[in-house]
């Protein structure tokens, strides 16, 4: 998911540098306060460790291979602040030496990659990972891994629909579901080698490390992607297109409970009414998850 | 001497380990290696920048960018297999973009993206090829990178290649025990990852210790380059001014 140079707009590029070295400094300022003088470089060896395990390859189907990107099992480890600066060390050492990715694309790697796969990956564990249950912490790390995966891969398919590089109504659809298949690889990997981390090394389970506003900040950044993603497509989608070139689109019926039906609030003008109806979506699905997850606790604890 | 001792293939060809280090060494006493690093880090940023703002289809200024890669390339004697190869690293990300051809001017508009996307890469390339990673980061000090950030690509250069190696030795390992049919290929790769990253956590406390009894306390870990003598600046501006006509000619039409 490496940009290379050429796909993005000089704008779209430069806001996005900004941004990634704006996060950077605030994650380095973060990072000397609570580490000791002296040990924030060593991230440094620990991202040459990522990058080493990045080169594992994993056969998939159709002779392929995928591998691991580490930001989520960094942030499960290490926090989101040090991911953040961990991933960019890789990121730049993979632009500037291997190519891989480009130059004035490197802020927005870094932004997909780095900043907002640590995000949101610290939300799912601080909100999701910190039940008592075993098997639960081990699903909050799961999904990190796959909610890290799809928030780059739909960021970086909005990017590069604002530089006009691709069509919106295609590119964001098609990055969005081939990552998240991705994503569950990536997530089963994470898992792996976060419970062989925290076998030999258990002070480094903790997932509340980087703070809850943090952890709000990620879910809200992927709060937003989500917002963002119905401008992205105006036309029906893969099922609806059948129904109406074959003809049997007319024998739908309308469901007996609708709270948002086709995905609007009532009332409120396109395109807000699916953006307001996918956020509130999303909300809801957390709260249930979280409560769930409360419920077993405490149900376990009684 | 620079056969990357880290790449490893079973006989089946599958789960490999696939660390491909390019020789970072420029050729001692070549014409780009002497240049002052400042200077091709300047002239390289400036490139890609400019490269990014031309206006879709401004070939005009495309075509002048490339005669001058092609006169740092024949300065360099690069061979043209390097060329070449480095000109596959962005075909896998092709595949985003060739939506556009369902759109009236879409080939137009890819072709102008595949020869930008193609031009930087061969830009960035001849930056890594003529310059020491050393000299890139007191390069990238010069121009007031954070001394925190450095040292933690410094560190990251240094080690990368040991646990690359680290990393190989798992992977030979791995296939002797199962012949190259490991039958939970996810969980294997994903312990290995855990056990590197385990190492390099040790490592790294190994290395905190051994700096911290050497007196580090968190400055540079490598020597400043000396302020840009006048000389430099004129090369500087004389690639500055190339790109500037790229900019100016990128309106004109054959």
């Amino acid at each position: 998911m490496h940009i290379p140079d050429g796909f993005l707009s000089t704008p779209v590029a430069g806001t996005l540098w900004a941004a990634a070295a704006g996060a950077n400094a605030y994650a380095l300022r973060r990072l000397q306060r609570e580490l000791d003088e002296g040990e924030l470089p060593t991230l440094g060896v620990l991202a040459a460790g990522v990058f080493a395990a990045q080169a594992l390859n994993v056969p998939v189907l159709g002779g392929t291979s995928g591998h691991l990107v580490g930001t989520a099992l960094l942030t499960s480890l290490a926090g989101p602040w040090a991911a953040t600066v961990t991933m960019t060390a890789i990121l730049t050492i993979q632009a500037l030496v291997f190519q891989d990715g480009g130059l004035l694309a490197l802020g927005a790697n870094v932004v997909n990659m780095a900043v907002l796969g640590a995000l949101v990956a610290h939300g799912v564990l601080v909100g999701v990972g910190r039940a008592p249950r075993p098997w639960v912490r081990t699903a909050a790390v799961f999904l990190a891994g796959w909610c890290a995966t799809v928030a780059g891969a739909v960021a970086t398919a909005l990017e590069l629909a604002a530089s006009g590089a691709a069509p919106a109504n295609l590119v964001v659809p098609a990055m969005g579901l081939v990552h998240a298949a991705i994503g569950v690889l990536e997530g089963a990997l994470t898992v792996c080698a976060w419970r062989l981390v925290v076998a030999v090394r258990p002070a480094l389970a903790d997932s509340s490390r980087g703070g809850a506003p943090a952890g709000v900040l990620g879910l809200a950044l992927a709060a937003g992607l989500a917002l963002l993603a119905p401008w992205a497509s105006t036309d029906p989608d893969g099922l609806e297109r059948v129904a109406i070139v074959l003809g049997f689109h007319g024998f739908a019926r309308t469901p007996w409970l609708g709270v948002f039906p086709d995905y609007r609030v009532p009332a409120v003008p396109d395109p807000w009414s699916t953006a307001l109806a996918v956020f509130l979506g999303a909300v809801v699905a957390y709260s249930v998850l979280r409560a769930v997850v409360r419920l077993v606790a405490v149900r376990r604890a009684s | 001497m620079w056969e990357n001792p880290s790449r490893v293939r079973t006989a089946q060809g599958r789960g490999s380990l696939s660390t491909d280090v390019p020789p970072n060494l420029p050729r001692p006493g070549s014409g780009p290696a002497r240049l002052d690093p400042r200077v091709k880090l300047g002239w390289t940023l400036g490139a890609v920048v400019v490269l990014g703002s031309l206006p879709a289809g401004a070939w005009t200024g495309w075509v002048v960018l490339l005669g001058a890669l092609v006169l740092l390339l024949c300065w360099d004697r690069t061979p043209v297999r390097h060329v070449v190869r480095r000109s596959l690293l962005a075909l896998p990300f092709l595949l985003t973009v060739l939506p556009l051809l369902v759109q009236p001017d879409g080939l137009l508009r890819l072709q102008w993206i595949l020869a930008r996307a193609w031009l930087s890469a061969q830009v960035a390339a001849w930056l890594v090829a003529t310059t020491a990673f050393e000299d890139l980061l007191r390069a990238l000090r010069w121009a007031r990178v954070p001394e925190t950030f450095l040292t933690v690509l410094a560190l990251l250069w240094r080690y990368l290649f040991l646990l690359g190696d680290e990393a190989a030795r798992m992977v030979r390992a791995r296939e002797a025990r199962t012949r190259g049919h490991s039958r939970w290929p996810v969980r294997t790769v994903g312990r290995m990852a855990g056990t590197l990253l385990v190492r390099a956590l040790e490592r790294a406390h190994r290395v905190q210790l051994a700096m911290t009894a050497r007196g580090y306390r968190g400055g540079p870990l490598g020597l400043p380059l000396r302020p840009l003598d006048p000389r430099g600046w004129t090369v500087l501006g004389a690639g500055a001014a190339v790109l500037i006509l790229s900019w100016t000619v990128s309106g004109w039409s054959p």
